[in-house]
This record gives C-alpha cells, sequence and structure tokens, in this order.
C-alpha cells in the first residue's frame, strides 16, 4: 500500500471518529418550548408546545406538521422521500427538516430574521 | 467536430441507464440517517466509474442524464436542485483531485464529501437560515462511508471489468 | 494533483472542525415573561452553559418575587423588617443607591401604588389622587434602612424589583455563561436583551428597538457587544378605562401613570441593572431632563421614542443605529 493511501485511511478515519463523537455530544434532551415552523426561511407558525393541550395539525407547505404536549413532529409530507416523517419529533438542536418542500421545524430559535432579538 | 466514437456513447448511455437504475433501487431503500439531505448517493459509483474509464466528458454526460431523468420520474424543484448542486460539485471535486486508479476510492470520499456540503449549503440557502448545518458532522460522516463504498465499488469494477471495455 | 489533493484533505479536516461549532437556542418561562437564551460554543459547552444560566435565572426568579409567598422580598413587605441574603441585600443597596442618582425617578418603593392600580393582579382599577399620595406619604427610597443584610421599612411601605430585576438577572446569567466556557450569546427575559461578547465571526449582535406603534416589527436596529439593552414602554403593560390610558410606569412623586411625551425609552449599557433601572427612570424625567441626566452620567446611551414618531438618540450611539422605520424622523442630542 502506498504512503499516501495510508494517509488518506488515517485522515478519513480522524475525520469519522471525530465527527462520531461531535454526534453524540449534541446528543442531549433539552426542554424547549417553542417550536417555530418555516417556510422557505419564512415563519409561518410560533407555538408555545407547552400551552398544547390536545393534539392538532397544521398543514405548511405540502407537508402536515403535528402538535401534541412538549412536542411537535412532521406526520405527513407529499415529498419523494418522506425522510422528514421518519425523523421522528424535533428536539432542542435538532430541527426536522424537510429539504425538497423547504419546511423546517426548529424547537425555540428564531433565525435569520436580520436581528438576532427584539428589545422592548 | 471531433468525432464521438459510437462505443463511447454506447457505453456513456449504458452508464447513465444503470446509474438511473441504482438511483431508483436507493430510493426504495429506508433512510438508514433519518437527516435531511443524506443519501448514499450510490449512483455516483457510475460517475466515478464513466470518469476513470471514459474520460471527463462522458462522466459529465452519465451525471446529467441521471439528475434530469431522476427530476422528471421523481419530480420536485427542490429536489432537482438538491441533486444538481450536489452532483456538479461532486464531479467538479473529483475531476480537480482525480488520483491513480488505485486510489480511486479517495477520489470518490473528497465527491462525496463535496456533494454533501453542496447539499447542506443549498438547503441553508434555500430556507435562509444557518440552523442546518447542526447536521455537519451527521453528513460528513455519511459522506466517508458512502464514499469509500462506492468508491471500492467503482474501483473494483475498474480494475474486473475495464480490460473488456477498451477501445480496440 | 498530490498538491490538491494535499488541499482537500485540508479542507475536509478544517470541515470536521467546523462541524464542532454549534449554536443552540433555548426558550424558557420565567418571571413572568418568555425567556430566550442563544449561545454558540462548542458541542460539548454549550448544552451545559445554558442549563447553568437558566438554573441561575430560576434561583433568582424565586428569591426576588415579590408575589411568591416564599421569596425573601415578599417577608420583607409583609413584615417590614428582613434579614435578607447577600445577594438580595446587595442588589437593594444598588436599587437604592440608582434611586438616588436619578433623583427618585426610579423608586422601588412605588409597589403599593402598582397594586393600587391592579397592575399585579387582573382587577385594574383607577385610583383616585388622593389615595396615592397618601401611598407615597408611607415612604419613599429614603426611608428605607439597611444595614449590612438587614433591611427595615416603615409601616405602610412595600418595595418590588419590577424595575431592576430583569436587567440585574440577565448580568447573572450572563456571567454564568461566561463561566461555562461560553463567549458569544444573546439573552431575551421577555425583551430585556443582554448581550455577551459579540458574534462568532467577531461582529456586532444586532438588537432589534420594538415599534410602539407596530408592534411585530422594530422602529430602529442597534448594533452592539456585550452589553445590555432594556426598554421601558408604556405599550408595554396598560389597560383602558373610560377611553383613558393608563400604564404601568409610574411617576413615583404622583403614584401615577408618567405623562411626559414618550412612548418608549431604551437604555443601552454595560450594567444591566442599571440600564433597566434607568429605562424607568429616563421615561418618568422625560425627555429634556433624561437628556440633561445622561450626559451628567455618562455610562450609558439611550433612546426615546415620542409620542410625535420622533427617535431621540444619545450622540453615543451615531454609527451603531440602522434600518430606521420610516414612520418617523431620528435626531441625535447633543
Amino acid at each position: 500500500m502506498k504512503r499516501s493511501t495510508v494517509i488518506y485511511i488515517i485522515v478519513f478515519a480522524f475525520m469519522l471518529i471525530g465527527c462520531g463523537i461531535l454526534v453524540l455530544a449534541s446528543d442531549h434532551n433539552g426542554s424547549g418550548a417553542t417550536a417555530t415552523v418555516y417556510l422557505d426561511g419564512e415563519i409561518v407558525a410560533v407555538v408555545d408546545l407547552n400551552t398544547v393541550t390536545e393534539t392538532w395539525t397544521l398543514a405548511v407547505g405540502g407537508n402536515t406538521v403535528e402538535f401534541s404536549p412538549g412536542h411537535v413532529r412532521m406526520l405527513d409530507a407529499c415529498c419523494p422521500d418522506g425522510l422528514c416523517v421518519r425523523q421522528g419529533y424535533a428536539s432542542v438542536g435538532k430541527p426536522v427538516i424537510c429539504l425538497p418542500n423547504r419546511v423546517m421545524l426548529v424547537i425555540s430559535g428564531p433565525a435569520d430574521t436580520g436581528v438576532d432579538a427584539v428589545a422592548g | 467536430m471531433k468525432r464521438i466514437h459510437p462505443n463511447r456513447l454506447t457505453q456513456t448511455a449504458l452508464l447513465a441507464a444503470i446509474a438511473l437504475g441504482v438511483w431508483y433501487l436507493e430510493s426504495l431503500l429506508p433512510p438508514f440517517t433519518a437527516v435531511p439531505g443524506v443519501k448514499p448517493g450510490l449512483a455516483n459509483c457510475l460517475t466515478l466509474y464513466a470518469l476513470y474509464t471514459l474520460g471527463r466528458k462522458e462522466a459529465a454526460g452519465v451525471l446529467t442524464v441521471r439528475v434530469l431523468l431522476a427530476a422528471v420520474l421523481a419530480g420536485g424543484m427542490g429536489s432537482f436542485l438538491y441533486s444538481a448542486a450536489g452532483g456538479l460539485l461532486c464531479l467538479l471535486v473529483m475531476l480537480c483531485v482525480k488520483l491513480p486508479p488505485q486510489q480511486m476510492w479517495v477520489t470518490s470520499v473528497f465527491g462525496a464529501i463535496a456533494h454533501n456540503a453542496g447539499q447542506l449549503t443549498v438547503a441553508a440557502l434555500l430556507m435562509r437560515t444557518a440552523v442546518v448545518f447542526v447536521y455537519l458532522p451527521h453528513l460528513l460522516i455519511a459522506a466517508i462511508l458512502a464514499g469509500t463504498l462506492t468508491g471500492l465499488t467503482a474501483q473494483f469494477a475498474y480494475f474486473r471489468l475495464h480490460k473488456y471495455t477498451k477501445e480496440g | 494533483m498530490k498538491r490538491l489533493s494535499v488541499l482537500f484533505l485540508t479542507l475536509c479536516i478544517l470541515l470536521t472542525g467546523c462541524a464542532g461549532s454549534y449554536c443552540e437556542t433555548r426558550a424558557a418561562f420565567a418571571m413572568d415573561t418568555d425567556i430566550l437564551v442563544t449561545a454558540y460554543g462548542s458541542r460539548f459547552t454549550v448544552g451545559g452553559a445554558i442549563d447553568r444560566a437558566l438554573a441561575v435565572l430560576n434561583e433568582a426568579d424565586t428569591r426576588l418575587s415579590a408575589v411568591d409567598t416564599g421569596s425573601e422580598l415578599y417577608r420583607l413587605n409583609e413584615t417590614g423588617a428582613a434579614e435578607l441574603s447577600d445577594a438580595t441585600a446587595a442588589l437593594l443597596a444598588r436599587a437604592l443607591t440608582l434611586a438616588d442618582a436619578t433623583g427618585g425617578a426610579f423608586d422601588p418603593t412605588v409597589y403599593p401604588c402598582v397594586q393600587a392600580w391592579g397592575f399585579t393582579s387582573t382587577d385594574k382599577r383607577v385610583p383616585d389622587a388622593d389615595e396615592l399620595l397618601t401611598l407615597r406619604a408611607y415612604g419613599s427610597y429614603s426611608d428605607v434602612t439597611l444595614d449590612g443584610n438587614t433591611a427595615v421599612l416603615r409601616a405602610g411601605m412595600a418595595l418590588d424589583f419590577g424595575g431592576i430585576a430583569k436587567g440585574y438577572t440577565a448580568d447573572v446569567m450572563a456571567n454564568a455563561l461566561r463561566d461555562a466556557g461560553v463567549t458569544s450569546a444573546v439573552i431575551s427575559l421577555g425583551g430585556n436583551v443582554r448581550a455577551v461578547g459579540s458574534k462568532p465571526d467577531g461582529s456586532p449582535w444586532r438588537i432589534g428597538l420594538r415599534n410602539p406603534y407596530s408592534l411585530d416589527a422594530s422602529f430602529a436596529v442597534v448594533q452592539v457587544m456585550d452589553c445590555s439593552v432594556v426598554t421601558s414602554g408604556s405599550y408595554q403593560r396598560y389597560f383602558e378605562r373610560d377611553g383613558v390610558t393608563y400604564h404601568h410606569i409610574l411617576d413615583p412623586s404622583t403614584g401615577a401613570p408618567a405623562r411626559t411625551g414618550l412612548v418608549s425609552v431604551t437604555v443601552i449599557g454595560s450594567d444591566g441593572a442599571l440600564a433597566d433601572a434607568y429605562a424607568t427612570a429616563l421615561f418618568v424625567m422625560g425627555l429634556d431632563d433624561a437628556l440633561k441626566f445622561q450626559k451628567t452620567q455618562g455610562d450609558f446611551e439611550a433612546v426615546f421614542v415620542t409620542e410625535n414618531r420622533e427617535i431621540v438618540a444619545t450622540s453615543g450611539l451615531a454609527g451603531v443605529l440602522s434600518d430606521i422605520s420610516s414612520d418617523y424622523t431620528l435626531r441625535y442630542a447633543g
């Protein structure tokens, strides 16, 4: 085996392990209370999950978002892969994203709306 | 205009067809990581093989045909954009860093990383937020694993089959 | 070929490094308002840092609440004298100093009037001027005795930290974040904003100032690093009775809502407790006295919005205010 091949293997292995650790490090359960639904980068709904007493759904783009007490997830999507539905419940730091339909469920977080916070 | 050897054209078309088939089969598989943008990209295997056996133009051809037909079959402006961006970036990187055939799998990994990073960037632009980059480590892992798998497959095919498809 | 592959290899390693940087936002509810904490850092530290900040928030909320029957403040108000914890005593001392500095425009002893108007419950009412003056006559900030950690009030007096608690707590939360290794964050306690450091790329935080006439929008954006941005506005808490609007920013000299032609006052400074207290005080003082006051103090900047849709900003803010809404005119005070 050429020496350069060994170097490539070592670097890729390092990247794999590094990213593996990073994935595990961000896997904690934060209790985020606010769910924000985005379509094409624009906010379409902000829901305080603590105030949800019974399960209800919202149609966003071609998807259906389901809100239940303390949780939010993508219930249905008309996109070809349906990955977003299989992502399950969104949690802090782990948004549920439907790439083809550009729908995003974020737990507690204003994204780029031009300002980082509003005083007053 | 330089005449395209009919054998090359046939081979390009054949590889493109196989790529489309692989793409279709891949879409039937259950998602192995529930993370946006993570596609094993197994069809890139054919683009890679075309690059080494036929050349740059043919590899671009295989990629273009596969992306276009996949868009026609599966629909959606969104997924077309992602496939196109990912595929294009992948090919560009593979062209730049084309290593000798014994290290074809390394070229493949570079291409896969570029492919996934490209898709994530497109997602960030389309949704106008950087929140998506939270999934960067997940995507890198998938890219390295998938890239190695497709790369080794193409490499294996190259060394076993290539002698049968060389022009006379 | 070899050099390019080395380049790409390096890029890939850098990409892995980038993947380590992380942003997390968490929402909570405390101090009767919505809390939002956004922190940037490494995946390993951010989550724990926010946990620490929220723990500190809850601790302060319990300690400083005037309505929670278990709090030190409640005990002080009920019995007229109490032994306070170090932190609460220090905050009380601070509040009294700030009250003195503002000539009583900020006064934590105005609480009985706040209660009389019904702002602490759901039953709003309009007390008459005599009732308010009687309540004020019980005592003001200069009648509070603080000896070490022992606080004594005169009969009929009661305190609350409403005008200073959020600013103070935001500072304590910022310290907790910094201690846990986060150097880039922004905290919002119901609109009381605290910026920690600058954004991860070194650029300043962009803080919108809420538009009193269009609550979903901002009338301006201020670019800040490592400081508090606190607004007192008549639109924040008010009620209407017989066609008259009564808001929650009371003038301690009358016990009634301050009518000074101002709709919103925003104070920007590195000390959160000060910014919070002064935002209230400047509103009560009115534009002219407030500008004079700012000139003599110098450790903060301010933005005023008048009922005439005029924005007046102190000169130190020239260059950091942007995105001015077209509904307003802006001028800088000398």
